[in-house]
């Protein structure tokens, strides 16, 4: 249905006026559409970053609640509790974080004598995205933990035993031992992280609608944009925009799985 | 014979009950200002009417902040379900018009208490082939600059005979409020798209005058015009000087409110003259403090200017009813407890905001009225421009209309670009026609 739509404008203002149009609104996309492109290179961008700082943390924070550190009970349930609230509160409780003025991050930094560097985080292009990118890694460490952390624990002990044995242990017990029996989990997650990036939408809508400067536009949120927000309310465009990009992300999770799961699966 | 009587009337009674309660209607109400007490009670008031000459039919109002009122009323309307009878609407979602999702007020309406002006605004084109009267014009509100008299005073700065500075003067202005640790203006542009296009438009509408700046909105005029650019460049002047606080891009309205009349880090607010609306209720409820001295002034004089003495003043919040509704006879009468000079009265006297009602001004008892003799101060000579900062859009096409979103309430404020990248990206949208 979307495809079709992409073939046609499709005027909701003017009673839902179709007219066959080809592949003009690919055309006008892909050669003429700034802003797609910036949005493109946003999403891309969340995407490729988010699973390379969320997976390595949530490994971390997996081996820390492994080791039976003190309130390992507790640290387990205040990492998970994020993933549990819905973005427009998580979007809410991060703009007042990030304000200027009172916001906990400034706030931080000027009590540690760090105040030069205190800003306006969402009001720059160069800060915005990354300030939103965080906010997704506080959201999701806990899951990946909690996901990791069960993988961790089904790891049969005596293989971990007999590293010690040889003499592996810490770095070395990790990187040669628990990451590749770990590795298909990681691999899902690394997918399932930069699946959910790819489209994010809800974020971006509470926190920064895209701005500034389209500076944390994501192709969801320009859909929407072009969608309800044009006056015109043209879904034939939109949809051309959705179904390239479903085309992209279908394509790139393919490669991503076929690249990361290349290696059989190590059997124990 | 005694018990068939009895039966049959209890019968009846049973089906009489059933019967005026199948009539009872519950119509929904959604509406913006959720935290401006003055308006809520016009509008209690109104469903208080409506309800008392419409017995047994009820109104229940949902407030909504209307950032989140439009996304949650597009779904509906476009799912076909779950919209309410009746609605608070302006010109932030003109589509709606030319969708179908709003029933023609054409009739139904005493518009003989409207004032022309605001039917005349709301008479557009709808559908295709298909012209009508789309909302009540509840609220109308000019683009005005207050300002804060103790910090002006405190700052050495004096306002001139007319109430309008020269360029250079407001520049000095500005300088002085940045100088002392002020922002010159109280700008939150987090939840409104033309928060920080009230300065800017000021100038452009001193400097061209009301016909060239509609047309340089509607494409005619290039972005490079070299009287455009001078008031980039003089606009990007102000801003380097410190115009607006960092905290721009993460205030809201409502915070930039309180920024300007309750923490005072602000010597000025350019805002709709619909300030009063949440400015002038009790200071728990988000009001300015008792003690606030609170100043108005013209848009600044640009040298050759055309368009002295201009500012602009239009229709604002105002009441629509769905095409669609279930209920739609009724919910016209709803809209049309508005359309009263009583009801207009009330909402001049609680909120001091300016309305398309018509009104009696002989019967507005008002503890505002030092602001309406204010307001009449300042802007007794004003040639009034049919437009507000946020009906601009309604005259640019939607990618224009983006381009100044992006570039004049975020880029330029935020520092972000200069006037010369902020006018080629506008000028590319222009020329893009879309």
């Amino acid at each position: 249905m979307t495809f079709y739509n992409s073939l046609h404008t499709l005027r909701m203002d003017l009673g839902m006026l179709t007219e066959f149009v080809g592949f003009e609104h690919f055309r006008e996309i892909l050669t003429t559409d700034d802003v797609f492109w910036k949005a493109a290179r946003n999403s891309l961008t969340w995407g490729i970053v988010a699973p390379l700082v969320d997976i390595p943390l949530a490994l971390m924070l997996a081996l820390t609640l492994h080791a039976r550190v003190p309130f390992a009970r507790v640290f387990r349930t205040v990492w998970f509790t994020p993933v549990l609230m819905s973005y427009p509160v998580v979007g809410v409780i991060w703009l007042w974080v990030y304000n200027y003025d009172w916001g906990m991050a400034n706030l931080a930094l000027r009590a540690v004598g760090l105040g030069g560097f205190a800003q306006a985080w969402l009001a720059s292009p160069a800060t915005a995205l990354p300030a939103l990118i965080l906010v997704t890694t506080w959201m999701f460490a806990g899951f990946n933990m909690v996901v990791l952390l069960a993988a961790i624990h089904a790891i049969p002990p005596e293989y971990l035993e007999a590293a010690t044995v040889d003499g592996a242990a810490g770095w070395r017990r990790l990187l040669h031992i628990i990451v590749p029996l770990l590795r298909p989990t990681i691999v899902n997650l690394a997918i399932l992280d930069f699946i959910g990036k790819m489209k994010q939408f809800a974020l971006v809508w509470v926190m920064t609608r895209g701005g500034p400067m389209w500076g944390t536009e994501t192709v969801a949120t320009y859909v929407v944009k072009r969608a309800f927000e044009w006056k015109t309310l043209d879904l034939g465009y939109p949809s051309a925009i959705a179904v390239i990009w479903f085309v992209i992300i279908f394509g790139l999770s393919l490669l991503l799985t076929r690249v990361l799961q290349r290696r059989e699966a190590l059997e124990f | 014979m005694r018990q068939s009587l009895r039966s049959f009337s209890l019968a009846a009674s049973l089906a009489l009950v059933t019967a005026s309660a199948a009539h009872a209607v519950e119509l929904q109400w959604w509406s913006h200002w959720a935290i401006e007490d003055s308006k809520k009670s016009v509008l209690f008031e109104a469903k208080r009417r409506f309800e008392q000459k419409n017995p047994g039919n009820t109104v229940t109002i949902t407030f909504y902040e209307k950032k989140n009122m439009w996304p949650t009323l597009r779904a509906a309307f476009t799912a076909g379900s779950g919209f309410p009878d009746v609605f608070y609407y302006d010109t932030d979602v003109p589509e709606f018009m030319t969708a179908g999702w709003l029933a023609d007020l054409s009739s139904g309406i005493r518009w003989e208490n409207i004032e022309p002006f605001g039917k005349a605004f709301w008479t557009r084109p709808g559908p295709p082939g298909k012209t009508g009267t789309w909302a009540i014009p509840v609220e109308t509100a000019s683009d005005e600059i207050y300002y804060n008299k103790k910090l002006f005073k405190q700052l050495g700065i004096t306002v001139p005979a007319g109430f309008a500075f020269t360029q250079d003067q407001f520049r000095d202005v500005v300088g002085k409020c940045a100088r002392a640790g002020y922002a010159a203006f109280a700008t939150g542009a987090s939840d409104r798209e033309w928060a920080a296009h009230y300065i800017p438009n000021a100038l452009l509408l001193d400097t061209l005058g009301a016909d060239d700046f509609r047309r340089l909105a509607q494409g005619e005029i290039s972005w490079k015009d070299p009287r455009v650019v001078d008031v980039f460049r003089y606009y990007k002047e102000l801003i380097d000087l410190g115009a607006y606080a960092k905290t721009l891009s993460s205030m809201t309205l409502a915070e930039a409110h309180r920024y300007f009349h309750t923490e005072q880090k602000a010597c000025m607010f350019p805002v709709g003259s619909w300030y009063t609306g949440r400015a002038f209720v009790p200071p728990d409820k988000g009001g300015q403090p008792k003690d606030f001295e609170l100043g108005m002034l013209n848009n600044p004089v640009v040298k050759d200017g055309k368009g002295h003495g201009q500012k602009f003043l239009g229709v604002a919040g105002s009441l629509g009813v769905a095409a669609k509704s279930p209920n739609l006879p009724l919910a016209v009468k709803v809209a049309d407890a508005f359309a009263d000079v009583e009801i207009g009265n009330m909402w001049m006297a609680k909120t001091g905001v300016q309305t398309g009602i018509k009104t009696d001004p002989a019967k507005i008892d008002s503890p505002l009225k030092w602001y309406f003799d204010e307001y009449a101060r300042v802007n007794k000579t004003t040639r009034w421009v049919d437009l507000t900062a946020q009906q601009v859009r309604l005259l640019m096409k939607p990618g224009l209309w983006e381009t100044y979103v992006a570039t004049v309430n975020q880029g330029l404020p935020n520092k972000l670009i200069g006037p010369d990248e902020a006018l080629a990206k506008l000028e590319e949208a222009r020329l893009k026609g879309k």
